[in-house]
């Protein structure tokens, strides 16, 4: 009894989260300038549609050209953080752990105009790409501080003593077995920190310039009807692209994790 | 080496601390050449501390080591002339077995044929030729030790620290390990420190033994000698199980020297006897398994009489527990088998007569 009821809390629960992600791919295909039910004939057009407009096409680049340094400089900033969280003797850990985390319970929205005043009002900086992917990178590197050190954490840290007990130095002991058993945590802080960046919008919406990032351009595209269902093919493409990201992001940690356990004969 | 033993770690006034706990409390301590050394401690005792030390994961607050006449006190591990055996082996797990064997042979820089054939000669000394190239986690908790142990070895070092290397495995297992470590040792020629809180290993495996405790040493000295002549009563109640019996001297009897002890009489020291004086207060140590259970007509000076209290089977031995009146704690008595019969006193209340010879017992001098 108890049981059954569960599963079918755990069924509307699942229902209520997925159901209108899927709705995205199945308006994607429906031939009618409306998205009502009920669903009309099976098309493909806007998926042409999406293909010839430009300017989308544009904001679809501007986000890529960020998202590889937002992803690749959190996640060497957060590597060097992690390191040193993890492994050298400095003094007040925690709380420089609870400084690092701060971008993660501020408010973007105060976020974002406190940058914008900084960038704008103090330094005088004129806004561009550049300026929207320091905010991501402010964005990403707590959470690649938080998956990098869960890494460090937990392999056995004579692994490093035995490397330096048999004559290499700090370095290479870094070089050839700290950072291939990091390897895995830093590719999912890549994917991850490239997904956060990417879909990012309220810090993309203060920072940037005359240059749109696709979220920026979705939301400014929803103002007109006939713009949408090609929107919702985009969307659709978006929906696929992240779930491979992630499915394989996981597929990477979980690969690294036997390892360290017998690593550590456990 | 060359007709005097000849020293190869020597630690002086070693402390470390941490924070304000002092783990290794101004420590010195010699070890020879060859030697195959043992640190047994409780847990906290220091002994894994003074292991680190050596090999240099850690580093002293006072105090110089020494090995093989060069100080490396504040020299790093890849450094020393030292290699480790670790506690959860360490074994790379990205590494294959013959790349973590060959680990230690990179700095080298060797061609790679050569490099293959000192990897395999140093996997088949541990009986695993063939295994290279599987990975750590493909092999069995045995043969990740016996990996560790080709891995440190390979490099030549002057002295191998092992800290509680067989922990992980099976008693059986410990016990073929502990016949192949010594073999090992003796045909290299490398001074062993190995840190253990099994006594039994320590024994069976050291030619000298330190007890650590509170950061310092007890006691160094042969398996035999911390067995038989413990000097105080921890390092006593620390190898093994003892009973302790405290008295008085009353002086000498030719070469033997009678002594008082409450609840007992006087008894018979026929060891030691000569450092005492009379008058003087005085601990004894005997072990369970030099008493034996007699007759009242058979006992000699030695005796006392109790009542069984319990007697447990262990199959080649029976441990008894006998109350004396007069005495805090309850005497131990160890017994064989000798027969099938299960001859030796059974019935908890009965009385028994316990006897020894006047060379059983030790004289604490601590």
């Amino acid at each position: 009894m108890t049981s059954r009821s569960l599963t079918t809390y755990a069924i509307v629960y699942l229902a209520f989260i997925y159901a209108p992600i899927l709705l995205l791919p199945v308006f994607s295909f429906n031939d009618n300038l409306f998205v009502t039910f009920p669903l009309k004939g099976f098309t493909t057009a806007w998926y042409g549609e999406m293909a010839a407009n430009a300017p989308m096409g544009k904001a679809l680049r501007s986000s890529l050209l960020i998202v590889g340094p937002v992803a690749l400089i959190s996640t060497g900033l957060g590597l060097m953080a992690a390191l040193a969280l993890g492994r050298s003797p400095i003094r007040f850990k925690a709380t420089i752990l609870g400084l690092l985390m701060v971008p993660l319970v501020v408010p973007t929205l105060v976020l974002g105009v406190s940058l914008l005043t900084l960038l704008r009002g103090v330094l005088g900086v004129q806004l561009s790409l550049a300026t929207v992917a320091a905010g991501h990178i402010l964005l990403c590197l707590p959470y690649s501080v938080v998956i990098l050190l869960a890494r460090l954490d937990g392999f056995d840290r004579s692994l490093e003593e035995a490397s330096l007990d048999l004559g290499q130095s700090a370095f290479a002991t870094f070089r050839r077995i700290t950072l291939p058993l990091m390897m895995p945590a830093i590719v999912a802080s890549l994917l991850l920190c490239s997904v956060v960046s990417f879909d990012e919008f309220l810090l993309a919406f203060f920072l940037s310039g005359a240059d749109a990032t696709l979220p920026l351009y979705i939301w400014g595209s929803l103002r007109f009807p006939a713009k949408l269902p090609s929107t919702l093919a985009l969307g659709t493409c978006l929906l696929l692209f992240s779930v491979c990201v992630v499915v394989l992001a996981e597929w990477i940690r979980r690969k690294g994790t036997p390892g360290s356990a017998a690593a550590t004969g456990l | 080496m060359n007709g005097t033993p000849h020293t190869m770690i020597e630690i002086t006034g070693l402390t470390k601390a941490f924070g304000s706990y002092t783990a290794i409390d101004a420590l010195s301590l010699k070890i020879a050449k060859g030697e195959f050394f043992a640190l047994l401690g409780a847990s906290g005792s220091g002994k894994t501390t003074l292991l680190r030390l050596v090999g240099g994961f850690e580093f002293p607050e006072a105090g110089q080591i020494v090995i093989d006449g060069q100080d490396v006190t504040g020299l790093r591990p890849n450094q020393r002339p030292t290699n480790t055996v670790f506690q959860s082996y360490a074994l790379f797990p990205h590494l294959t077995l013959a790349e973590n064997v060959g680990y230690g042979l990179l700095n080298l820089r060797l061609p790679r044929t050569e490099l293959a054939a000192r990897v395999e000669d140093a996997l088949a000394r541990v009986r695993l030729s063939g295994f290279g190239g599987r990975f750590p986690h493909m092999v069995s908790g045995g043969q990740r030790q016996r990996v560790a142990l080709a891995r440190a070895l390979i490099c030549k070092p002057k002295v191998l620290l092992l800290d509680e290397p067989l922990g992980a495995l099976d008693k059986r297992l410990r016990e073929e390990m502990h016949l192949e470590l010594r073999e090992i040792q003796r045909a290299a020629g490398i001074t062993f420190v190995l840190v253990t809180h099994d006594q039994e290993e320590a024994m069976s495996l050291a030619d000298r033994i330190a007890i650590m405790a509170r950061g310092r040493l007890l006691q160094v000295d042969t398996p035999r000698g911390l067995y038989e002549a413990p000097k105080s009563r921890e390092v006593a109640e620390f190898i093994s199980n003892v009973n302790l019996l405290d008295g008085t001297c009353l002086g000498h009897v030719g070469r033997e020297v009678r002594i008082s002890v409450a609840g007992i009489g006087d008894i018979r020291l026929g060891s030691d006897a000569a450092a005492m004086t009379a008058g003087a207060k005085v601990t004894l140590a005997i072990r369970p398994e030099k008493l034996r259970f007699v007759t009242a007509a058979d006992a000699g000076e030695n005796r006392l009489t109790g009542t069984l209290r319990a007697v447990t089977y262990a199959g080649d031995r029976n441990h008894a527990i006998v109350d004396v009146p007069g005495l805090a704690r309850p005497v131990l008595v160890t017994t064989p088998n000798r027969d099938r019969l299960l001859s030796e006193p059974q019935t908890p209340g009965a009385a028994v007569t316990v006897t020894w010879d006047s060379t059983a017992a030790a004289l604490l001098t601590d």
